[in-house]
Order: structure tokens, then C-alpha cells, then sequence
């Protein structure tokens, strides 16, 4: 700092001289550039978000019809587990009690935990 | 009057006003230190203008600090980057050549001052040196940060280049 005191009269004389400059032109095509470049910015994302919109649109049909597979499949599988379920107890009494002393277990740590 | 940290914030949130009040606050020091380093009204101006709108392009990753540092250290690159197109690389040697700029005559109309042809007769080093720490008010170590010159050699070119500079404006006042 002790340093660059030495020099504050030419700092000064520097500062004198870019003061003249006019800053209002300056300041407006600086901040047209900024103007335009945020319009074309907007202007390619929003055409770039359309073309995605427009490929998404003719993929729908398929894409719903995707689902609609899927959805038959996860009602499938969860009724047959249940089937599996039921002729599991059914067969044998045992499992029922594991499955009991499972979530007593569960319940036990979870009530500790919280403790 | 509000600070340029809080300009700034506002203006990363997409505050196109508060940004063009920034630009008007650092313009004559962005468009001194461009045309000194460029010895170029226009190619300074040009220079001015890519620095303000690769600042706003970046005003998210100011982290604070002083404005003018991290702005004239916009400014130092994008003079590296046009004069690494022009192929002409920066000698750091203490015994360097004094480059001459190339001016065209309606550059030469404003640069009739005693201070830029004092300037145009430090060797490059000492010019660009004077240039960020003297003209343009950055600190030592922030020029050395802007740069990444050493401090020990922007301090030495600094001292030499306000010496000369001083002996040129003595001289010049004499005759």
C-alpha cells in the first residue's frame, strides 16, 4: 500500500483522463449486446424446447402404450404373490409365525431406536 | 448508494438494470486500461465491450471481493485472448523491446496526451505493469492474481515503469 502512494498523482492523472470518456454510448451498446444476446439465447432454447416438445408428442402413443403393459404387469405380479401367499400359509401354519415374530422383532428395534 | 457486491447479486438474479449501472460505474476504468494496453480507441472500446459481456455472462461466479479487481482481470483476458489471435506473446524479459502500437489516425486524435506517450516508451512489461497498477488502481498483489506474474516482478516493473514514466513527463515539461 506504502507503495502505491508513491505513485497517486499519476493515478490521478490517469483517473482525469478516463473521466472525459462519455459513458452513455458506451453503456447503451454494452447493454444491447447483453439484450441481444439473451433474445437469441431465449430464442434457440425456446426453438430447441419445441423441437423436443414436437419429438415427445409423436412418441406418446408408444409411450402410453409402454405404461399401459407395465401397469398389467406390476397387477399381475401383485396377485400372484398374493395367491402365492395365501397357498403358503395355507400349506403351512409355520410361516405365519415367523412372519409374527419378524415384525415383533422390527417393532422392538424400532421402539429402541426411538427410545 | 448501493454497493457493487449488491449490484452484482442482484444483477446473477437477471437484473439487466442494476448490471448496466455496474457498467456504468467501472466504464472508464474498463475502457482506460483496454485502450492503454491496445495503445486502440476502437480495438479498446471492442475489447471494453467483450470484457462487460463476459462479466455479465459470469456475474454468478463473483464471489465478492472488490468489483473492479475481478472485472479488470475480465478485461487483462480478453486483451490475452485478441492478442494471442494476433499472435504476438508478451515479453517478460526486463531488457524487452518497446513494442510500438499500430494507430490508426483517428486513434491518434485522443492520444496526444503527455501521459500515453510516456506510456507507449516503457518497455512492455513496465507498460502493462503501469497500466494495472498505476492507471487502472489494481493492487500489487491483485495484478500479480490478474496476471499471474509473480508479485516480486510486478512490484519491479512498477517501480521501474513509474520512474521512467516520471523522468518522460519531467523532460516533457521542461521542453
Amino acid at each position: 500500500m506504502r507503495d502505491q502512494e508513491t505513485y497517486s498523482d499519476l493515478t490521478d492523472l490517469f483517473t482525469a483522463e478516463d473521466r472525459a470518456l462519455d459513458p452513455a454510448p458506451f453503456v447503451n451498446d454494452v447493454m444491447t449486446g447483453i439484450r441481444r444476446k439473451s433474445l437469441s439465447r431465449r430464442l434457440v432454447l425456446g426453438a430447441v424446447g419445441m423441437a423436443g416438445a414436437g419429438v415427445a408428442a409423436f412418441q406418446l402413443p408408444s409411450l402410453l402404450a409402454g405404461w399401459s403393459g407395465l401397469d398389467t404387469l406390476v397387477t399381475r405380479t401383485v396377485n400372484d404373490a398374493q395367491q402365492d401367499a395365501s397357498l403358503l400359509t395355507s400349506a403351512d401354519p409355520l410361516w405365519l409365525m415367523v412372519g409374527g415374530v419378524v415384525a415383533v422383532s422390527l417393532l422392538a428395534v424400532t421402539a429402541w431406536e426411538r427410545a | 448508494m448501493r454497493s457493487d457486491p449488491d449490484l452484482a447479486a442482484s444483477a446473477a438474479r437477471g437484473h439487466e438494470a442494476d448490471f448496466a449501472e455496474l457498467v456504468r460505474r467501472h466504464q472508464a476504468r474498463i475502457r482506460g486500461m483496454a485502450r492503454r494496453l491496445t495503445g486502440s480507441a476502437s480495438d479498446g472500446d471492442d475489447i471494453a465491450q467483450a470484457t462487460f459481456l463476459k462479466a455479465w455472462q459470469k456475474i454468478g461466479a463473483y464471489a465478492g471481493g472488490t468489483f473492479s479487481a475481478w472485472i479488470c482481470t475480465i478485461c487483462w483476458r480478453e486483451y490475452l485472448q485478441v492478442r494471442r489471435k494476433q499472435k504476438i506473446e508478451i515479453e517478460f524479459d526486463e531488457t524487452a523491446e518497446i513494442i510500438p502500437f499500430e494507430r490508426s489516425q483517428s486513434d491518434e486524435v485522443g492520444d496526444q496526451m503527455d501521459l500515453t506517450r510516456a506510456l507507449g516508451n516503457l518497455s512492455e512489461a513496465q507498460r502493462i505493469c503501469v497500466i494495472l497498477c498505476v492507471a487502472s488502481g489494481l493492487s500489487h498483489r491483485e495484478a500479480a492474481e490478474a496476471t499471474g506474474w509473480p508479485l516480486g516482478t510486478i512490484k519491479s516493473h512498477v517501480t521501474r515503469g513509474v520512474a521512467a514514466l516520471r523522468k518522460h513527463l519531467e523532460s516533457s515539461h521542461v521542453a
